[in-house]
């Protein structure tokens, strides 16, 4: 049947039933920005369309319901291959990162500003308040709605979006266009859902709806025999090869705790079956005809269930280690249960499977009950922290492909190399039979360092031959993608009367879920993120993590960190009260500055021997001045209605920069034949910028504009290698072996041009723009290319560069807010709230400022909104955007700023640190904080309701 | 995938609802019926977006709605009351507001209605495809199983009273865990609908507020009254404490409006 509708303009008889979901209808006619992020939910709006001039989600009507009207997508905004105002707008503001909902927002703002070219920003929150982006904390949307607005009157119209900084550089530190921002402005082909052919088979996950069972009888019979069932695979035909799935640098300290499909469920939602099909149709009916029988057990939920001596065991399996096996391992191995499988460790990292314990690690530094009795205040307290999903927009994706006889995945992945590792070995396969393209990634979080899809997808494509694409919905993002782990943090505390601080014991407890992934480092990160923010001569720690069966855990921005700053500076602001001095004082009096010797990291390796370390560079004190100003700390503010009460908060933060002498990055850059530049860079570009970073630092090295390089980034056939991008680790460590790439062929430019100039290299230097520039005369990159490339010369110039170091570089920060408390209904309402943050250079300082808001946004929503929440049996209660509660445009704090503190680090590339993940580690201790300024009452649980905030004031019992 | 059906008028939408009454749903807005894509094979949709009147008249005190309005359409209109905007606005989605329309919402019956509670207070009243009508109140407690009558006008008698309206949630958008809206008629009315209980007139505690000023009578009585159960919003007896101090709140507030008067 044929059902007539205006689409951009243009009059279209589509041929489609009727009833068909009108997202699903358009991508399939090519308009592929009106995309799907939360499965017909209505809320995220990556499906936003106009229909007659007004906001609709397009998944939340059928195809009739646009028969005769006019729909209007984002691929309309375009005019011919021009921008449109709104399009450049937001571009030159900074929205533009991860990208998956700016067509869509480009939607609105157009729709908006046609309605009112006046708009105000009240009027932008109304226009975004129906999509989600988690990336950028919408803040720079007001930029990009003052740019509309001005440029709508005069379109030459601009204005300083972001501070620069470093005039001795012409493009670190700078605000220039994101190397991809137009074709993610555009909705052009980008992610993964773009490159599937029309023949490639879905695959569909049967999923477990038990927390904790043996699998005792599969019978996929009647699916196989299902007409259009390509493949289906369990258990009882999957590779017995183990594995972990966490995307960490070989050897992994977590453990290979998991076959593809096994025996025993851990979790609801674990894998039960894979049905590989020709539609998503006959994939659900295939699913609908497999029979499970289970032997039920009993779940466990929590840490204290979790770690009772007499509690159900998830890994009572074969224990193996490759290096370090204890001595008594056979006699540990006696009772295992085959139908539990194995877990391989690479080395020891402290577990006792048998009794849940997935990892351990003690430490520290002096001693800790000496520090303690020179103490005259001792407090110590205990604070949770709840599951909470990372929910990038773009949902788990993946297509994979043969391509002759090699297996080709196209991957929305942090790392590219260790997808391709983790897939060959489980597939059975060498590495050379496998490549890994990292298309755009529609927002990771970390979620996406795990390999939670490809590998299943991967090996239905080798067995069958065929393409498969698999996506997971938005349910199965919050029942089967890695969340931060539970933790429960004990920090205590002991100081002397002046507030110096004697001794600092931090406990973490926490719970990594049904498997391993990351189970040491994420905890372990929480006192390695937070402890070195406080000098003290006594510090202690341990941490112990816990399997349960809960959804999955694993890597979020920011690790363990924004649980262990919670802890150890909620600990701070509590034992400020308990000496009745000021909190700010007390930090002022503690922290960290730049040539102290950090000691605890001598203990704090993540799964390798550590080292003390220096600060060499640190803002903390400029962030705390500034900071101070801002929020006007010393005075107090009251409100004029008696239920609510104001109070203010804060907290310092820290994080690293990749993870020096474990991360590895590669890059090459050639010269290609008119003098214009090719870089190839390993590093993973999320969405945050790495590889304009990496353009920048290049161009910047060899002296011309960005547009004289392109950049290849992420293909594991094409680019050289890199760990990937998490741990803070893209600038820092991608972005150096580009610059140090840039550097390599600037040896060898200048080598040729000394050539071409009869002139000694070391009289030569590389000048903008594009040319090497001697005593006498110079030459411009085009001739050096042609000389070079002409058949007599030195062949084509090609720079090259393996970046690892030893060195650590530290970003910090100060997070300031004001809330006020409502102490009648409980709600907390963010009056004010400024993150003050230093990444040394900030090489794009509108996309860092994006990257703290986003940061800060995405951590209120942890501490005040959010919270995956599961009954007595372990099943999800709120697995959609909406009932798990993320923050909206309409969430934002009243005054939200960020500000970047300006430091010089020495080893950094034209020092630079990172910035992603430490802005998600102040909101919740300065929100603690706050609270307690205003109401008197410590919360010492994710998240700050209301009925905690009621509780604990005691309105009701 | 749904079967759609685009009948010619509004009898023949109801005709064929009533053949298969469990499998049928009537498609205005969309956002309830093709929320999550489920219904999508469970369900066949009768069009009736273009049957359903849209207007939205005011005259003097009494404001007609016509079912097929959306929450915008309420918002963007001049003589729609601030308080009825402002139930609008608790969909803080624009987009979710350009979709959603009033029948829809109201035929819907959710526990988190955006317009039932602000509705019941004004003393709505709800008219039918086939002229027939009656109180809000009436067509939730009985006609709340479904009959295949179309909702085609909502009228509010008199528009301006004065009314006490809150909604209490964790974020703006996410489930509240429960909404309460109290009016000054000629009578105190008050509303609660909470996660977990369907929305409900509280006789009993218009009844007292008439006799009494006594703030905790009232929550006391609230809390006695409503029997919300704990889920995802929170516990039960939080939403029973939120329901008492905010119809009390509300209750003192329309008092004063009362003196002012």
């Amino acid at each position: 049947m044929a059902v007539g509708l205006r689409i951009n303009g243009i009059y279209k008889r589509l041929h489609a039933d009727p009833g068909e979901n009108l997202q699903r209808v358009l991508q399939r006619e090519g308009y592929r920005s009106v995309r799907n992020s939360d499965d017909g939910e209505g809320f995220a709006g990556s499906d936003t369309i106009l229909v007659d001039g007004r906001p609709a989600y397009a998944s939340l009507m059928v195809l009739a319901q646009a028969a005769d009207r006019d729909v209007v997508t984002p691929e309309a905004l375009l005019e011919g291959r021009r921008l449109s105002v709104v399009q450049q707008s937001m571009i030159d503001a900074g929205v533009v990162q991860s990208g998956y909902n700016i067509p869509a927002a480009a939607l609105l703002l157009t729709e908006l500003f046609d309605r009112n070219p006046e708009a105000t920003d009240e009027d932008v929150i109304d226009a975004l308040s129906g999509i989600f982006i988690r990336d950028i904390g919408y803040v720079q949307f007001f930029t990009a709605a003052e740019l509309i607005r001005q440029r709508l009157k005069d379109p030459s119209y601009t204005t300083e979006v972001a501070p620069e900084f470093r005039d001795d550089l012409r493009q670190v530190g700078k605000v220039r266009e994101k190397v991809d921002a137009r074709k993610l402005v555009t909705g052009m082909k980008a992610y993964v859902e773009d490159m599937k052919d029309a023949d490639a088979c879905v695959l569909k996950m049967l999923r477990s709806p038990h927390a904790h069972a043996y699998i005792t009888s599969i019978d996929v019979s009647q699916a196989e025999a299902l007409p259009g069932v390509v493949m289906v695979i369990t258990h009882e035909n999957c590779p017995d090869r183990y594995y972990g799935q966490a995307g960490q640098g070989f050897p992994e300290p977590s453990p290979y705790d998991r076959r593809m499909f096994n025996q025993k469920v851990r979790h609801a939602g674990d894998r039960v079956a894979a049905v590989v099909a020709e539609d998503e149709d006959i994939a659900d009916e295939a699913i609908s005809l497999i029979r499970v029988a289970y032997e039920v057990l009993k779940p466990v939920l929590t840490i204290a269930e979790a770690s009772d001596e007499a509690a159900p065991i998830l890994h009572n399996s074969v224990v193996e280690y490759v290096s370090g096996a204890p001595d008594d391992l056979e006699s540990y191995n006696r009772h295992a249960d085959p139908r539990d499988g194995k877990v391989i460790y690479q080395f020891p990292i402290g577990a006792d499977p048998h009794r849940n314990l997935a990892a351990s690690v003690s430490g520290g530094i002096g001693s800790i009950e000496k520090g303690f009795s020179e103490s005259d205040v001792v407090i110590e307290r205990t604070y949770a922290s709840s599951q909470v999903q990372c929910t990038p927009l773009e949902t788990h994706t993946v297509y994979t492909r043969m391509e002759d006889n090699r297996l080709v995945i196209h991957a929305s992945t942090q790392v590219p190399w260790h997808l391709r590792r983790i897939v060959a070995s489980a597939l059975g396969i060498s590495e050379n039979r496998v490549r890994v393209i990292k298309e755009r990634v529609g927002g990771g979080y970390g979620s996406k360092q795990d390999i939670l899809l490809e590998d299943v997808a991967a090996y239905a494509t080798y067995c069958t031959g065929r393409s498969v694409f698999f996506r997971f919905t938005r349910e199965e993002e919050f029942i089967a993608n890695s969340t931060r782990h539970v933790m429960d943090i004990t920090v205590k505390l002991g100081a002397a009367k002046d507030g110096k601080l004697k001794a600092m014991n931090m406990h973490v407890q926490a719970l990594t879920g049904p498997y391993g992934n990351h189970c040491l480092t994420v905890p372990m990160n929480a006192c390695s993120k937070s402890l070195p923010l406080l000098l003290c001569e006594h510090v202690h720690f341990d941490v112990e993590t816990y399997y349960a069966t809960i959804p999955p855990t694993g890597a979020y921005q920011g690790y363990g960190a924004p649980k262990g700053s919670f802890a150890l500076m909620s600990a701070m602001a509590e034992l400020a009260d308990e000496l009745g001095m000021d909190y700010l004082e007390l930090i002022e009096k503690n922290h960290v500055r730049t040539g102290d010797m950090l000691d605890i990291l001598k203990c704090l390796g993540e799964g390798r021997e550590g080292a003390a370390v220096p600060v060499e560079s640190c803002g903390l004190e400029q962030a705390l001045q500034r900071g101070k100003e801002l929020i006007r700390w010393d005075e107090h503010v009251t409100s004029d209605d008696p239920d609510i009460k104001i109070g203010k908060g804060f907290a310092i933060i820290q994080q690293g920069s990749g993870l020096p002498g474990l991360d590895h990055s590669c890059a090459d850059i050639r010269m290609l034949a008119d003098g214009s530049f090719m870089l190839h860079s390993g590093g993973a570009d999320l969405g945050t910028g790495l590889d304009t970073v990496s353009v920048k630092f290049a161009s910047e090295v060899l002296c011309v504009e960005m547009d004289q390089v392109a950049i290849l980034s992420g293909d594991t056939d094409n680019t050289p290698f890199d760990t990937g991008a998490y741990a803070s680790s893209g600038t820092y460590f991608s972005g150096s072996a580009s610059m140090l790439a840039a550097k390599d062929i600037r040896t060898k430019i200048i080598s040729a041009a000394s050539e071409m100039l009869q002139e000694p290299e070391d009289h030569l230097e590389l000048v903008y723009p594009g040319m090497v520039k001697g005593g006498k005369n110079s030459v411009s990159y085009l001739d050096i290319a042609r000389y070079t490339q002409s058949g007599t010369g030195r062949g084509e110039l090609m720079g090259y560069a393996s970046f690892t170091t030893e060195k650590f570089s530290f970003p910090y920060g100060a997070h300031f807010c004001q809330v006020a408390v409502n102490t009648r209904t409980g709600k907390v309402k963010i009056q004010k709230y400024y993150a003050l943050q230093d990444c040394g250079t900030p090489v794009n300082p509108d996309l860092a400022l994006g990257q703290i808001y986003g940061g800060v946004l995405k951590t209120i929503g942890h501490s005040l909104y959010e919270q995956l929440q599961l009954d007595k049996q372990g099943i999800c209660l709120n697995a959609n955007l909406r009932d798990y509660g993320v923050p909206m445009v309409t969430d934002l704090p009243d005054v939200f700023a960020a500000e970047l503190m300006y430091t010089d680090d020495p080893h950094g590339p034209y020092g630079a640190k990172s910035i992603s993940e430490v802005s998600c580690n102040g909101a919740s201790p300065a929100l603690f904080a706050a609270i307690h300024d205003a109401a008197g009452i410590w919360i010492r649980s994710w998240p700050f309701t209301p009925e905690k905030i009621l509780r604990e004031l005691k309105r009701f019992s | 995938m749904m079967n759609v059906l685009i009948p010619g008028s509004l009898d023949e939408a109801v005709m064929h609802y009533r053949k298969d009454p469990q499998h049928t749903r009537y498609l205005a807005g969309g956002t309830q019926v093709n929320r999550l894509g489920r219904s999508q094979s469970l369900y066949q949709g009768v069009l009736i977006s273009s049957l359903v009147d849209a207007d939205i008249i005011r005259e003097d005190k009494r404001l007609t709605i016509g079912a097929g309005a959306t929450l915008q359409d309420l918002v963007d209109h001049a003589q729609v009351p601030e308080s009825l905007k402002r139930a609008c606005l608790f969909a803080q989605s624009r987009t979710l507001r350009c979709m959603a329309t009033v029948g829809g919402n109201i035929a819907s019956v959710r526990d988190d209605s955006y317009l039932l509670p602000l509705l019941g207070a004004l003393n709505g009243e709800v008219q039918f495809h086939d002229g027939e009508s009656m109180a809000l109140d009436i067509y939730l407690g009985e006609r709340r199983e479904p009959s295949g009558s179309i909702i085609t006008r909502v009228v509010i008698p008199d528009c301006t009273i004065p009314v006490f309206l809150e909604r209490a949630s964790r974020s703006s958008q996410t489930k509240p865990a429960l909404t309460v809206a109290c009016s000054l008629g000629d009578q105190f009315r008050v509303y609660c609908s909470a996660a977990g209980q369907f929305m409900r007139r509280l006789q009993e505690v218009e009844q007292l507020a008439e006799q009494s000023a006594d703030d905790q009578r009232i929550i006391s009585l609230v809390q006695r009254t409503i029997h919300p159960a704990d889920d995802i919003t929170g516990t039960g007896r939080y939403k029973q404490y939120l329901a008492g101090v905010l119809i009390a709140q509300g209750l003192q507030e329309l008092k004063g409006k009362r003196k002012e008067v």
